[in-house]
């Protein structure tokens, strides 16, 4: 769902942004200068924080990423990966109807999954997957009958709607000598309002109306305040992808109101974006949209994360709100529902 | 707040003391009085003469020109010389036989056209040692015209920012901040409307069109209470009055843009119009370029701006006149993706129209009246895919304004006057299409409010050493309904206000005294002393350090309070060789209250009420300002340098520590020379280095979804490089060898931008290279880091105008 906020902002200001090298193009033509030049930063030391990537699906376990900040122009391989990882946390969640979960580390050497299985989960973690490397020491916490969720679709510890999760980390030292960390936080699944339906229109440029059309989706804001979007899209057989910007929206705009609104295109970040392709879907394609429901919270975070275009003349710093208290990143609650759409040939 | 109790009472004491110790000394002697009064107008186009000094010799007391060109003095009766001066003009002397009230109106022809020079300042001899101004200086257009220009564009605020105490805010920007204060904090006027927005392009040109403006007065500091509203500054533009004696047109084509002016009396010494227009016209030369650009990304840019001045003026009588002018800009952008999934059209702009009756009860009392309309506002226009959107927002306001200049005796100046606006902010209200479905802001209701004031000051000789200017201001502010809004939290509506039309929602006064002193050492050479406390009611916040359009002006409401500014400034002026060179110190410290940022983590939004982002805090600001300036010769211009500090602290920015402003200059170094070899070359330079601009940059980052998000380090914590840059302009007039039937002289002027081809850093932006968890041993996707990126402006620009006056 691309927030109408969004289009007309970011787009807006992109566009802005583009008249400032306009002048850097004529004054080139003009004088076969350079506009730009590499500059070193002598970076102050600043002290790690914990990173918490965690979220918990309606009818889902929860699943925690816990990493560690860097400073900022430290180099990330596939040799050093592993260290920005923190080990041998303890993870406590509480649901506000009382149930708790300790969660466990399950580390992807250690995971009993064929070598395509563990490509497939490193990519959905954003890495690349090398065959002529030794596997990263990549970790995660969740549930401890995970593999029960995999095989019976239930486990132990599930995500409700309407209920709060409580999370408590303790992790160890992340600096030689240092104490443990402890961090808090909380989200809510709210809710699920849904999609009415998902239709189709054509390109809007005429050059590209015979392989590409735009998706929409038709949905209904209720009347009161407070609820707030994430969405992904998928096509065939590929992950679901957020959009580049605007995978979240709050209601205020379009309180009360039925609207048909454009879905851009979800894709991998290193994806070249081209206006007349990336947000739109080819011919042929079946496109899923993960639509959830998350919390004030989880849209904030997600939304400032979006919307910072660093510090220049037109623009200053987003500092990311997050809902983790003495650290850093989002626990976020969803209530997903899924709709498939196949685009004729 | 009880300092500034203290220091109200403590001017208020000092202010009757002045008054009864002046009394006493005008009163001893009890003569019969006259008046000498009348206007100063300039020979050649009976434009009239702001800041002229009519001076009685014999007692060595005078008086000067108000904006009007108007004068009054009262003197014993008695023979006295009078001797009218102006630096560039030559002086008048007149014997007059004073036995009875009498009117003296003056000419003032032009010397330097006369004797070909260059004069830098259009005010009085000695001006800057004699008045109780301080931080004030007032700049001829033709300064602007002298000195080299960004692609030929001459600028009078860009003028204004080679004054030491005045920064630029960023590359061919011409928003100022005046002293550590805000962008928002100067008070820029035109004809005595407010502008509201200074830039075109962003910034990079200022509104002001060169050739429809007479002077440019700026007061840094010691603001006089005639003046209020903005704590930092007031920068007054005036425009030409038109040519009362003949039909004259100047204009000018330019790299990038082309303006006219007509000017010419309607009625013959009666009455007189202006009319000055310029457009842009990249847009037309680079049409055919930018789909040749790169992949034709470019094809759907256009930008163009326009821009409009025109006064009438018509003399009723000696005793009334009546002035009606106008501006109207705007800025267009337009952008259409070529493949038509976007488009955008965003117009904005400026206008103002001020009508004012200036009426002479007496000789001695002089009332100017005005009403003033100006507004400001943007639209964007855009469609993406099907849905299309409509955005505007805006400021307006409508003043009704009265001044009064009363001179009692020589040497005495009493000025008092009040005004009242009525304000309507509309912030971000936009509607929308998708299909069927019309949606529309909430939450973005207009707001409205009053804002009175009245002043009294007076402008006195108290001894032949010390002259004063002390004066009050007292300012009334009412946010009022109607007006509703939602109160959210964590996203939750948990309430909703609703104000009935007129009913008042906040109410904010003050008293604002004012203070200036001039003591004087000998011919040569003063110290002045001022303190200032003003109060400022309306806001613009802003993300960015130029002047974007879509920034919004608010006004104080129940959350946001009104700006407090103290200001104080102890200054050194020493004139040489006539007057031929003027110097200058002057130290000041000013503090800011309830100064508002946006919060580390807000967003602009069009579906949040702005001042819900917004956060407060404090500021205070000090430094130095060294000033030297040859006024007049063949060899004129001048040497300006700032040491200056600019703090702001807030509780919920930077943890609560203090930090440096980003616009924080430590040192500010201006130096301006033109020199005039003969009848056909003029040739000047400038040269500026200023300390690097402050920005906040990350000091880490953290993975999220497997992306890279910035952690940033202390605000304001890094400093860009420094910035520095010389300029030449070089001016040949054409002069016709044989005389023609209509006088037309033309110029051509060449600018040479940035000489050196500095890369001077407009903004540090980072980029990444590779991919997290890349092979650091493969080229293509190898270790993911990140690096930094300066971008720079203007290389190296030449630019030429021809310029043309008939």
């Amino acid at each position: 769902m691309k927030n109408y906020i969004y289009i007309f902002i970011d787009k807006f200001f992109s566009r802005l942004r583009r008249v400032i090298p306009l002048f850097c193009v004529v004054t080139l033509i003009t004088t076969h200068s350079s506009c730009t030049k590499d500059i070193e930063i002598e970076i102050p030391d600043s002290a790690k924080q914990i990173v918490v990537e965690g979220s918990i699906e309606r009818d889902g376990p929860p699943v925690i990423l816990l990493t560690k900040s860097q400073k900022f122009f430290d180099n990330i391989d596939i040799n050093n990966l592993g260290a920005y990882f923190v080990r041998g946390a303890y993870i406590k969640i509480r649901a506000s109807d009382g149930t708790t979960v300790n969660l466990t580390e399950y580390c992807l050497q250690n995971l009993p999954l064929s070598e395509q299985e563990k490509e497939v989960l490193l990519n959905a973690l954003g890495i690349p997957y090398h065959d002529t490397l030794p596997l990263p020491d990549v970790c995660i916490y969740t549930v401890p009958d995970i593999i029960s969720f995999f095989t019976t679709g239930t486990c132990s510890f599930m995500g409700k709607a309407k209920t709060r999760y409580d999370l408590e980390i303790i992790a160890p030292p992340l600096t030689a000598g240092g104490d443990s960390v402890r961090v808090t936080s909380y989200t809510t699944i709210p809710e699920s309002t849904g999609l009415d339906s998902l239709g189709i229109k054509q390109h809007p440029n005429p050059s590209y109306r015979d392989s590409f059309v735009a998706v929409y989706a038709y949905f209904s804001v209720p009347d009161t305040f407070g609820n707030a979007i994430r969405y992904w899209t998928k096509r065939n057989s590929e992950p679901f992808y957020k959009p580049e910007s605007g995978s979240v929206y709050d209601d205020k705009l379009f309180i009360g109101l039925t609207v048909g609104l454009p879905i851009d295109r979800g894709r991998p970040s290193n994806e070249e974006f081209d206006i007349n392709t990336s947000p739109y879907f080819r011919k042929g394609d079946t496109v899923t949209v993960k639509w959830s429901n998350i919390d004030y919270n989880t849209y904030q975070f997600f939304y400032t994360l979006e919307n910072d275009a660093g510090d220049s003349p037109f623009s200053s710093p987003v500092k990311i709100k997050s809902n983790i208290q003495n650290g850093l990143g989002i626990w976020a609650g969803y209530n997903s529902k899924y709709y498939t759409l196949v685009i004729p040939k | 707040m009880n300092r500034v109790k203290v220091l109200i009472r403590g001017l208020l004491c000092l202010y009757g003391v002045t008054i009864i110790w002046d009394a006493i000394a005008q009163g001893t002697v009890k003569p019969t009085r006259f008046t000498i009064s009348g206007y100063v107008k300039e020979a050649a186009n009976g434009e009239a003469m702001m800041g002229a000094a009519v001076y009685a010799v014999e007692p060595g007391k005078g008086a000067t020109t108000n904006e009007y060109g108007f004068y009054s003095l009262t003197l014993p009766e008695g023979e006295y010389t009078l001797r009218i001066s102006y630096i560039g003009f030559t002086t008048i002397e007149k014997k007059v036989s004073l036995r009875e009230d009498i009117r003296l109106n003056f000419d003032m022809s032009n010397a330097a056209a006369q004797i070909q020079e260059v004069v830098v300042t259009g005010e009085r001899k000695g001006q800057n040692v004699e008045s109780t101004d301080m931080g004030k200086q007032q700049l001829s257009v033709e300064v602007s015209k002298s000195l080299p220009a960004l692609l030929g564009e001459v600028d009078v605020l860009k003028t204004l920012q080679l004054l030491p105490g005045i920064a630029n805010a960023g590359e061919g920007n011409s928003a100022m901040y005046v002293r550590g204060g805000g962008p928002d904090q100067n008070l820029v006027l035109l004809d005595d409307a407010v502008v509201y927005n200074t830039g075109h392009l962003f910034g990079f040109f200022s509104v002001f069109n060169s050739d429809a403006v007479k002077n440019t007065t700026v007061i840094k500091g010691g603001m006089p209470a005639n003046y209020g509203g903005r704590i930092s500054s007031v920068v007054d533009v005036q425009m030409k009055e038109g040519n009362m004696k003949r039909w004259s047109a100047t204009g000018g084509i330019g790299l990038i843009s082309s303006r006219l002016t007509v000017e010419g009396p309607i009625k013959k010494e009666r009455a007189s119009f202006i009319v000055s227009a310029r457009r842009t016209y990249i847009d037309v030369l680079l049409r055919p370029i930018l789909p040749k650009i790169g992949d034709g990304e470019f094809a759907g840019n256009e930008y163009f701006f326009y821009d409009i001045n025109a006064k009438v003026n018509y003399r009723i009588s000696d005793k009334d006149r009546l002035y009606l002018s106008g501006y109207f800009g705007r800025d267009v952008f337009n952008f259409r993706d070529p493949g038509g999934n976007f488009k955008l059209n965003f117009p904005w702009g400026n206008a103002t129209a001020t009508f004012r009756w200036n009426h002479l009860f007496s000789d001695k009392l002089f009332m100017n009246t005005m009403l003033i309309y100006n507004d400001f506002g943007f639209k964007a226009n855009t469609s993406f895919q099907d849905v299309t959107f409509s955005l505007n927002s805006s400021v307006r306001e409508a003043t009704a304004k009265i001044d009064f200049d009363y001179s009692p005796i020589a040497g005495h100046m009493l000025q008092f006057g009040g005004q009242y606006n009525f304000h309507i902010f509309t912030p971000y209200q936009a509607t929308g299409n998708a299909g069927e479905t019309t949606f529309r802001t909430t939450n973005q209701e207009r707001k409205y409010a009053h804002e009175s004031s009245v002043y009294f000051l007076d402008d006195f000789d108290a001894t032949s050493w010390l002259k004063i200017n002390t004066g009050l201001r007292a300012s009334l502010f009412n946010f009022v309904g109607p007006f509703s809004k939602i109160i959210f939290s964590n996203g939750i509506a948990i309430d909703t206000l609703r104000y009935r039309p007129g009913e008042n929602i906040a109410t904010y006064w003050g008293i604002e005294p004012r203070f200036s002193s001039r003591i004087k050492i000998d011919n040569q050479s003063s110290i002045k002393v001022g303190i200032t406390y003003n109060q400022q009611y309306i806001h613009l916040v802003s993300s960015s350090t130029t002047t974007l359009p879509v920034d919004l002006w608010v006004p104080s409401t129940k959350t946001v309070k009104p700006q407090l500014g103290l200001q104080g400034a102890v200054g050194y002026f020493r004139n040489f060789k006539d007057d031929m060179i003027e110097t200058s110190v002057e130290v000041y410290y000013k503090h800011l209250w309830n100064q508002i940022e946006y919060g580390e983590s807000a967003v602009g939004n069009i579906t949040v009420d702005v001042e819900d982002l917004f956060t407060f805090g404090r500021g205070w600001t000090y430094g130095a300002e060294f000033f030297v300036k040859k006024a007049k010769g063949k060899w004129t211009g001048w040497v300006g340098y700032t040491l200056a500090w600019s703090w702001r602290k807030f509780p919920e920015i930077n943890e609560g520590e203090k930090f440096l402003a980003r616009f924080d200059r430590r040192h500010d170094l201006s130096i301006v020379q033109m020199y005039e070899f003969n009848r056909h070359w003029k040739v000047s330079a400038t040269f500026v280095y200023a300390t690097g601009q402050r920005t906040t940059l990350p000091v880490s980052f953290f993975l999220n979804e497997g992306e890279p998000q910035f952690v940033y380090g202390k605000r304001n914590w890094f400093r860009m490089p420094p910035y520095h840059r010389l300029d030449f302009g070089f001016v040949y007039t054409i002069i016709p060898k044989r005389k023609l039937k209509i006088n037309f002289t033309s110029d051509i002027t060449f600018s040479l931008y940035n000489a050196y081809n500095r890369m001077n850093p407009y903004f540090i932006y980072i980029i990444n290279e590779g991919t997290i968890g890349g092979n650091p041993n493969d080229d293509e996707n190898g270790a993911f880091r990140f690096k930094a990126k300066q971008a720079s402006l203007f290389p190296i620009l030449p630019s030429v105008t021809w310029n043309f006056k008939f």
